[in-house]
């Protein structure tokens, strides 16, 4: 089953490939890209989504339509490329373009940032030493993401600085103990 | 047939796409919008 969803996912892809090569109905050329981006979103693979938002200078887009997940993917990649001042003022700007619900009604990818913009926003508050942000956007996690090790991991992180800020150890302590649970390798 | 999905991301592209298609005179090979309806349809597949 699973060889078979990737089958068509690459399939499909070919076919959106070939609309972005055709590149004469502005509409569909900007749908195939959304959708591609898309696609490497689902799985993670930014470098490959910001690959094909280099390429949208070549092609005919209605690019305000999708500035919302050139600047999602922009950001993330700033994020881990460490550019977290960047990351924050690109996601910042995604989340109150999302914010607008009629963008937001008539915008097909609006779903998918929404359910990744939080995991994001909070890893680049959390590195840019911003806690108590960085705790209010991984409180509003989701599942899947909130339910990998590498997240516990990181909010249980942020909860232990705070806790430690706040001059409350043992607690700080307990949640670090807590931390090392979920990724005991990594400390 | 653009005007169908002009401006309402939410639309059931699966559905309009198959409609699309089978209306078949309207859309060419060499035309975008039928390798993306098409896509479309091979993506909708995939879901259960």
């Amino acid at each position: 089953m699973l060889l078979l969803q990737k089958g068509e996912t690459q399939s499909a892809t070919v076919y959106f490939e070939e609309a972005l090569r055709l590149n004469n109905v502005q509409l569909a050329v900007t749908r195939s890209l959304e959708e591609l981006i898309k696609i490497h979103i689902k799985i993670k693979d930014f470098y490959q989504a910001a690959f094909q938002i280099s390429r949208a200078s070549h092609l005919n887009l209605n690019r305000p339509y999708l500035q919302g997940i050139f600047d999602f993917v922009e950001g993330v990649v700033d994020s881990i490329k460490k550019r977290y001042k960047d990351s924050l003022e690109k996601l910042k700007r995604v989340l109150e373009l999302l914010s607008n619900k009629d963008h937001s009604k008539n915008c097909s990818y609006s779903q998918l940032i929404q359910d990744n913009i939080h995991l994001y926003l909070g890893y680049s508050y959390f590195c840019s030493q911003q806690y108590k942000q960085a705790l209010l956007h991984y409180n509003k996690v989701g599942p899947p993401h909130s339910e990998t090790p590498s997240f516990q991991y990181n909010k249980c992180l942020c909860e232990g600085i705070l806790k430690h800020s706040e001059q409350k150890f043992a607690e700080a302590a307990s949640t670090f103990e807590e931390a090392k649970k979920h990724m005991p390798n990594r400390v | 047939m653009q005007e169908h999905y002009q401006g309402k991301g939410k639309t059931n592209l699966p559905e309009l796409a198959t409609k699309e298609l089978k209306l078949g005179e309207n859309i060419s090979s060499n035309n975008s919008l039928f390798y993306f309806y098409y896509a479309v349809l091979l993506l909708s597949r995939q879901k259960p």
